[in-house]
């Protein structure tokens, strides 16, 4: 029997990350971490989709970045939330949820 | 895209190496933060950087990902494409000229034909509130006679005021009058041209219907703001200065305001009332009678009516079709229809339905040479692309993506249509003005380039470009890699379909080339056949000669002078002269005549040439029956010409029959037919005694200078304020062709720039096809083939599309000309000469165009092209 696909389901890595910064600024692997955690590794995170994400979503002004000198002194790109991501984060939770139990009812029917 | 979307990629392009640097530090950062993982997990430091390296998958390919996301990039690589494209368009120099030039003539061309042909056609007169203007025509000739525009002028509800305008006798030249000492060219106006169309004046003031009078006349003029300032040092107590126009004393009342240069094509120097025509040419009655007789028939005026407010022109047409009814049956003319146009400044309104035709083929013909630059250019492009499939290949096996590569030979396509375009745009804004100039003299229209246009021409070929760039490139990157990489030269075989493309472009390249090339000759051969063509009477060597005398004479002492004149230079003169009441093909008189027994309200109409004696014999014109006047005869003896007395007078002779204009007459002889009104059709011709009817003009046949100069000096001595004036009946003759004449240059002009296209084309593409086979002609040569054979190879492959091309082309040569037959004195692409000179341009260019070619390929040494890869 093959593994199982630990791949993002497609569409949903902006709302994984959205959501990841939800609580608090991170940087790139720490989301990834945190995606991972919490799916309890149903989802595995590709780290150059997930990078461009990032550039991606920080064009598109949903996230916002900034350097820092993490403890090790490197620098470190942080990201976080920004009004408009928030927004985003609502309103894609919202419609995922909706077509989720979409699916839901028509598996049990 | 958003503001920061923007500002990100422009610092990512204009700081490259902070963006690489944060690049490398991200990713570095996040290999770290896995590597700390691991550490914390419990593997030693190696072991744990080498697992969060793998984890993370290829470094260099997540960067090379990273850095080709953005619209930047596609910008940055656009810009490298395109520097790319310029250097190897400057690698092959010839090559690009000619796809360059080829596409600027084609679109500069293009651009200036449809500028010139909106100007011409669509301006707006440069007067205020102009699309409230508009023209009164009739049917294929002018509408309402100035006689009758008063009358409606009077009577119109939906119009607010009527001008007339026209020249003194409508042709060019009889615009040009005499300003002291220079030429220039007048307008004449009803007096509410100014006011009605809201012309300002910068000095004085403009016309008043005071001025227009016809009973009495004011020798009053307004000058133009050039003329002003050229001949006048733009002096302002200008005003109330006397000037003479043709020798005539003239009044100067207002200067126009700048920019103003009169409401025709031409740029008018001088204003005058219409009225005012009847003082410069107090010895021709016919002026006058055109400023007074209701009919409308030879009248030549441009008839303009400002549109009352809120008033839409139909309205106003209906209103006006009724008030010309009622005129005409009141004037017991024939019914003649009316029509309202918006304003023009095309000199004939009612010709403007002819003129957009000839516009229109004119834009066919050129856009048909703007599709033969495009099909050129893609020969060009499709043989470039086929020389360059290793260079390709070669791209692909190192890892370029098929995207990429395509995108890189559009690039050059891009380049080519940009660079031709702008060549175009150059051309047609040059170009235009000095045309038109040269055709017409100064001119009062704008022809700057419409910019929709330009963008259509520019639109056109680069999509050929591109189409012609694209698919090429896709086949050359979705053939076999390798395969490619072994062979050296084109497959042997046909087995891909780009020769049979090349192979139609050719064709149509010949065809079309071929079709303007035919019509060309077409058309100058019947404006040949036009000059050469029997008129039926003596054209050649006759000599005019006018006379005209200041307004202020009476009648009588014109006729005196009249008599003088013609007693005095007939006994002095060594060569032939005669004298007539106006020349050959010059603007003829017109009568209404009835016959006996028929009412006042029937009408016929006929020219009439008022002769003395000799007129018949110098200009060759034999009579037919009857006999020429003789001494005896008074004023009511007349000749007719054999069409008169055949339509007239059906089935029986004229002789003796009865005529009645302004008096009764009697035919006493008839005269052979000949095109001494119209150069293209034999008009009705009534021939009466040269009376008292004002100053006539001489004709001299062979005329020498010096023999004009006594006449003139025997003028000047009869009365020493005369005007003499000098033409002659050619000039006349020239003139009534004028125009063909100038489509038939500028025809032949394309026709030889089409040719010239299809000629590059030919070349190119037998120049590629002997580069690409040299290996094979090595091989034939070396296997013992002639050079002779190996062209006549080369040549067959062609061959078929060049026959496929010459046949297409004369045959909608053949059909095109079919449409121009009327305006052709019978030329037709049967005519011999058109034929063997259509030929032999065709064979010389096509030899000259494989020449070259077929000599390299000739001259190829067998040992070299084998061991060439």
């Amino acid at each position: 029997m093959s593994d199982p696909s630990t791949d993002v389901i497609q569409g949903t890595l902006d709302m994984l990350i959205l959501k990841s910064l939800s609580l608090e600024p991170m940087h790139g692997f720490g989301i990834a971490r945190r995606i991972e955690q919490i799916s309890t590794g149903v989802f595995k995170v590709n780290p150059g989709s997930l990078m461009l994400a990032f550039k991606r979503m920080e064009r598109a002004n949903l996230i916002a970045s900034e350097w820092r000198t993490t403890d090790n002194n490197r620098r470190g790109k942080f990201y976080r939330l920004t009004d408009k991501g928030r927004r985003q984060l609502k309103a894609e939770t919202q419609e995922w949820s909706r077509r989720a139990a979409a699916i839901a009812r028509l598996l049990e029917a | 895209m958003s503001l920061t979307a923007i500002r990100s990629g422009l610092r990512a392009l204009f700081r490259k190496q902070t963006a690489e640097r944060d690049l490398h530090d991200e990713i570095a950062q996040y290999i770290d933060a896995a590597t700390q993982e691991h550490i914390r997990a419990g593997l030693a430091p190696d072991a744990a950087a080498r697992a969060a390296r793998v984890q993370f998958g290829g470094v260099e390919a997540a960067k090379e990902a990273l850095r080709t996301w953005g619209w930047e990039w596609i910008a940055e690589s656009l810009i490298r494409d395109l520097a790319y494209a310029w250097r190897t368009l400057r690698a092959s120099p010839s090559y690009a000229i000619v796809a360059v030039s080829t596409l600027g003539i084609g679109i500069g061309l293009t651009t200036s034909v449809v500028t010139a042909s909106h100007a011409v056609l669509d301006q707006h007169w440069p007067v205020s509130d102009p699309s409230r203007v508009v023209n009164v025509i009739g049917r294929g000739g002018p509408g309402l006679s100035p006689a009758e525009a008063r009358y409606v002028a009077a009577h119109a509800g939906t119009l607010r005021s009527l001008v007339i305008v026209r020249c003194l006798g409508g042709s060019n030249e009889e615009c040009q009058l005499g300003l002291d000492d220079g030429a220039v060219r007048a307008d004449f106006v009803s007096g509410n041209y100014f006011g009605a169309l809201g012309i300002g004046t910068q000095l004085g003031r403009g016309f008043s219907p005071d001025d227009d009078e016809i009973v009495a006349p004011r020798a009053v003029v307004v000058l133009s703001d050039a003329i002003w300032r050229t001949r006048f040092g733009a002096d302002t107590s200008v005003i109330g200065r006397q000037l003479r126009i043709d020798a005539v004393p003239f009044t100067v009342v207002g200067v126009a305001r700048s920019g103003f240069t009169g409401t025709r094509m031409e740029r008018e120097d001088i204003w005058l009332p219409l009225s005012a025509m009847m003082l410069l040419r107090p010895g021709r009655p016919d002026v006058r009678e055109r400023l007074t007789d209701p009919n409308s028939d030879h009248s030549d005026a441009i008839v303009a009516a400002r549109l009352a407010p809120g008033v839409a022109m139909a309205g106003a047409e209906s209103e006006i079709r009724t008030l010309n009814r009622q005129y005409r049956s009141e004037n017991g003319l024939d019914e003649r229809d009316v029509r309202v146009i918006p304003a023009t400044l095309f000199p004939n309104p009612a010709k403007l339905r002819t003129a957009r035709a000839a516009f229109a083929l004119m834009v066919t013909a050129v856009v048909l040479v703007l599709m033969l630059a495009c099909a050129n250019v893609g020969n060009l492009l499709l043989a470039r692309a086929a020389a360059r499939r290793r260079e390709i290949a070669v791209r692909l096996a190192m890892g370029a993506s098929r995207g990429r590569v395509i995108r890189q030979l559009l690039a050059e396509s891009l380049l080519l249509a940009v660079i031709g375009g702008a060549i175009g745009v150059l051309i047609a804004v040059v170009l235009p003005g000095p045309l038109m100039t040269q055709i017409d003299g100064p001119l009062s229209l704008r022809l700057t380039p419409d910019a929709w246009v330009i963008a259509v021409a520019l639109g056109l070929v680069t999509l050929s470009c591109v189409a012609f760039g694209l698919a090429p490139a896709l086949h050359a990157t979705r053939a076999s890699v390798s395969g490619a990489l072994k062979s050296s030269s084109e497959p042997q075989g046909r087995s891909s379909w780009r020769p049979s493309l090349r192979g139609s472009l050719l064709a149509v390249q010949i065809a079309i080339s071929l079709l303007l090339l035919v019509n060309a000759g077409v058309l100058v051969r019947g404006i040949q056949r036009g000059r050469e063509s029997d008129l039926g009477f003596r054209s050649h060597g006759v000599s005019i000669v006018s006379f005209d005398l200041p307004a202020s004479d009476a009648p009588s002492r014109t006729g005196a002078f009249a008599r003088q004149l013609m007693a005095e230079t007939r006994s002095t003169s060594g060569a032939a002269v005669a004298y007539a009441g106006s020349a050959p093909l010059d603007r003829a008189q017109f009568v209404r005549f009835r016959l006996p027994g028929e009412s006042a309200k029937e009408n016929h109409v006929t020219a009439v040439l008022d002769i003395s004696n000799g007129v018949l014999e110098l200009l060759a014109m034999p009579i037919v029956a009857g006999r020429d006047f003789v001494e005896s005869d008074g004023d009511d003896a007349v000749l007719v010409n054999e069409s008169m007395a055949r339509d007239v007078w059906p089935g029986e002779s004229p002789l003796g029959k009865t005529v009645i204009d302004t008096a009764e007459r009697r035919v006493v002889g008839v005269v052979k037919d000949a095109n001494v009104i119209r150069i293209d059709r034999v008009d009705h011709l009534m021939f009466r005694r040269f009376g008292n009817r004002g100053v006539p003009v001489m004709l001299a046949q062979n005329a020498s200078p010096a023999m004009i100069q006594s006449v003139a000096a025997v003028a000047a001595r009869i009365d020493s304020r005369v005007r003499v004036r000098v033409d002659s009946v050619a000039a006349n003759v020239d003139r009534q062709l004028g125009d063909l004449g100038t489509i038939a240059t500028l025809a032949g002009l394309l026709g030889l720039i089409a040719l010239g296209l299809a000629s590059i084309g030919v070349f190119g593409v037998f120049a590629f096809v002997v580069q690409q086979r040299s290996r094979e002609i090595g091989i034939r040569m070396a296997l013992g083939a002639s050079s002779a054979k190996v062209i006549a190879l080369l040549l067959r492959d062609s061959t078929r599309s060049i026959a496929v091309g010459v046949a297409t082309g004369f045959a909608t040569a053949i059909a095109v000309s079919r449409l121009l037959r009327s305006e052709l004195f019978g030329a037709t692409p049967f005519d011999p000469a058109v034929f063997a000179a259509t030929a032999i341009v065709l064979a010389a260019a096509g030899a000259l165009a494989t020449f070259i070619p077929a000599r390299r390929a000739a001259r190829i040494d067998p040992t070299t092209a084998l061991r060439e890869e």
